[in-house]
């Protein structure tokens, strides 16, 4: 029974995880490379191996001023994390409150409430673009962070309420109950049992939620037009030109925005366990 | 301490389900009583009216004289043990049993105080600090009743706090649980389909059938006057065998059996069949003037001191249980003669399985 796998397997599985590594890993060394190399241009040549070390674009990509000699970086990294952060706590909020009345309440319109979340998942972001710019103008919401934040939720939430609903449903009722015996009341039963055993699926949602803000451009691109309300991706756009294309400051934008997403997962990867209910429940 | 009152309890679930009707009981303060029944019966759902976790459709429930049908179960101080324990699995065994009294706002050494006494009643003091999953069954059941008991409620409610235990350690439980109520003198009401547990723990028992209360008595009561059928085969164990005798002059009788009537029965029941109903340990191989039964032996379960003889009378299964060495030679297919303990036969109505009884009490 217990055949251990053969030395061919493993050289194979092995070979394979090596390529698949290397496929992956390819473009982001030539990012690399482009972000050290200090000129703008191509480097043709097929190594991803940088040949020079400088760090000029990151340089001047973080002292960017305006005319008026407004800190230009400054301000689309505040944005950025203003935004994303607002629309994680926003999404996080909403969802966990509302999946949990999806997962144990029985109301009218519960089921039609779910497959109409489902429903504006298929619209890709696009298609709402100008219909939500129509509606952000005619709010004075259009280059405001207070907009963004709110066209990012609504697109998160729906997602995360699926996501958080599914989680809840594997909480055994036994320990609301319980509870309930103990004198909880609901808040109480949310705050101190549900939500600390959703743990992994918080996380998740977090994640979700603080990725669609922190990584969204067409939609911030839409609604945005003052040079000091860009988020990230928005400003990072500017040095791909219709005739030249900076391609180290890009690179470099490129790093310095993908840094903090994977410190985040780095930082939350030990939360996303499962099996934080084992051992309350038998059976 | 409390006592109960149920006055015509029944309950229609959502969509018209009715899975109770008419109980009428009465539980008086310190009491255990034991809700008994088949798989279905509705035990727990009773048992979950009582403690506020489901809506009492019909009739009322009341604690020490006030009706608290529409009372909050955090207003009934009532304590619930769950059959899957339903431990909070990221607190640890303190935080469990303080959580209730950190709802009421207890101040942190008195809930400290409290939790400490119960564990050390329970035999958890060296546990207060682990996880339930760090715990065995039987110390997370124990954390479960730890966790009723820390705010001394007025009553205890039980579903099966057993059943998730092997035999050896739910033998040992219930000797605990016996103690726990003579120490705390609380009233409790605890719900198993186990008729062992129910016989053993109970100072009453009420035995439920399909949604009603069949018979409430203590358990010798339940055990020696059945009223029904039903009750005497489902108390018991091994269950009690039911002969279909009909009456022949001052004897009931069918093929190879023959039993003296009882004396004293009204003489209108005796016209018809009667299941005539004896338990495995009232039938010997031993001559005796209570009657005999010739069958012949299937099989054989030894038990150490006493074994069960599998029998066949035509074909009504007879069920003995006898001293081992009685049981040594007999073999399939051997003819066999047990005589019934005399006097120990109940009768019992062949249609409707009512105790018949003597003296006119039909
Ligand atoms: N929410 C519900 N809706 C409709 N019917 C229900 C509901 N809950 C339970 N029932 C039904 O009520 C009946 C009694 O259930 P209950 O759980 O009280 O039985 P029980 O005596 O505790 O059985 P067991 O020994 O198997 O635990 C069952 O037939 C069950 O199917
Ligand atoms: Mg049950």
């Amino acid at each position: 029974m217990n055949r251990r796998p053969s030395w061919l397997a493993a050289v194979g599985w092995n070979l394979a995880l090596v390529v698949a590594c290397a496929v992956t890993l390819y473009p982001v060394l030539w990012v690399i490379k482009m972000a050290l190399t200090p000129s703008q241009a191509f480097d043709l040549s097929p190594s991803p191996i940088p040949n020079t070390f400088s760090l000029s674009n990151f340089h001047d990509l973080v002292m960017a001023t305006d005319m008026a000699g407004r800190w230009l970086f400054g301000h689309w990294l505040f944005n950025s994390v203003v935004v994303a952060g607002a629309t994680t706590l926003l999404s996080l909020a909403l969802a966990t409150t509302a999946a949990y009345a999806f997962s144990r309440f029985v109301f009218p319109g519960r089921r039609i409430g779910m497959t109409l979340f489902l429903v504006t998942q298929m619209f890709p972001g696009v298609v709402m673009a100008i219909p939500l710019y129509l509606l952000l103008d005619a709010m004075n919401l259009l280059d405001s962070m207070v907009g963004l934040t709110l066209v990012y939720s609504t697109t998160a939430i729906p997602f995360c309420v699926w996501m958080m609903k599914g989680y809840f449903d594997t909480i055994p009722k036994d320990l609301e109950e319980a509870a309930v015996m103990d004198g909880a009341g609901r808040w109480t039963m949310f705050f101190r049992i549900i939500l600390p055993l959703a743990r992994p699926a918080i996380v998740v949602t977090a994640l979700f939620s603080f990725m669609t803000a922190w990584n969204e451009f067409i939609l911030a691109a839409t609604f945005l037009s003052d040079e000091t309300a860009f988020t990230l991706p928005v400003a990072l756009q500017r040095y791909v030109g219709d005739y030249s294309t900076e391609w180290g400051h890009f690179a470099a934008g490129a790093i310095i925005v993908s840094t903090p997403v994977m410190a985040l997962f780095f930082a939350l990867q030990r939360h996303l366990i499962g099996g934080l209910t084992a051992g309350g429940v038998k059976g | 301490m409390a006592e109960l009152k149920l006055r015509g309890v029944g309950k229609v679930y959502d969509g018209g389900v009715r899975v109770l009707s008419g109980i009428d009981l009465d539980v008086a303060d310190g009491e255990f009583l034991v809700l008994v029944g088949p798989s279905g019966c509705g035990k727990s759902t009773l048992l979950r009216m009582i403690a506020g976790l489901e809506h009492i459709t019909e009739g009322t429930l009341e604690i020490d004289g006030r009706v608290v049908n529409d009372v909050a179960p955090k207003d009934r101080d009532v304590a619930m043990v769950f059959q899957s324990y339903a431990l909070y699995p990221h607190m640890t065994v303190r935080q469990n049993m303080g959580f209730s009294l950190q709802i009421r706002r207890t101040a942190a050494a008195e809930m400290d105080a409290k939790v400490e006494e119960a564990a050390r009643m329970l035999g958890l003091s060296g546990l207060l600090d682990r996880l339930p999953r760090e715990l065995s069954g039987g110390q997370r059941q124990r954390v479960a009743i730890g966790r009723a008991i820390v705010r001394r409620p007025r009553v205890f409610l039980f579903d099966e706090p057993l059943s998730n235990l092997d035999a050896n350690l739910r033998g040992q439980m219930r000797v605990e649980l016996k103690a726990l109520h003579r120490d705390l003198g609380t009233t409790m009401i605890y719900v198993t389909h186990d008729q062992i547990e129910a016989m053993t723990l109970a100072d009453r028992i009420c035995l439920l059938e399909g949604g009603h209360a069949r018979q409430v008595d203590t358990p010798s009561g339940l055990y020696d006057r059945p009223d029904s059928r039903f009750v005497a085969s489902f108390i018991g164990s091994p269950p009690m065998n039911f002969l279909p005798l009909a009456p022949a002059g001052n004897r009931l009788t069918a093929a190879g059996i023959s039993i003296p009537m009882p004396a004293g029965l009204p003489s209108d029941r005796l016209r018809a069949t009667v299941d005539v109903g004896l338990r495995p340990h009232e039938l010997g191989l031993a001559e005796t003037d209570g009657g005999s039964i010739d069958a012949t032996v299937d099989l054989i379960e030894m038990l150490g001191w006493d074994a069960l003889v599998h029998a066949r009378c035509g074909d009504v299964p007879v069920l003995a249980q006898i001293e081992a060495h009685g049981a040594a030679g007999l073999e399939h297919g051997a003819p066999i003669r047990f005589w019934a303990a005399p006097g120990a036969a109940k009768l019992f109505d062949h249609e409707t399985g009512r105790a018949i009884k003597g003296g006119g009490a039909a």
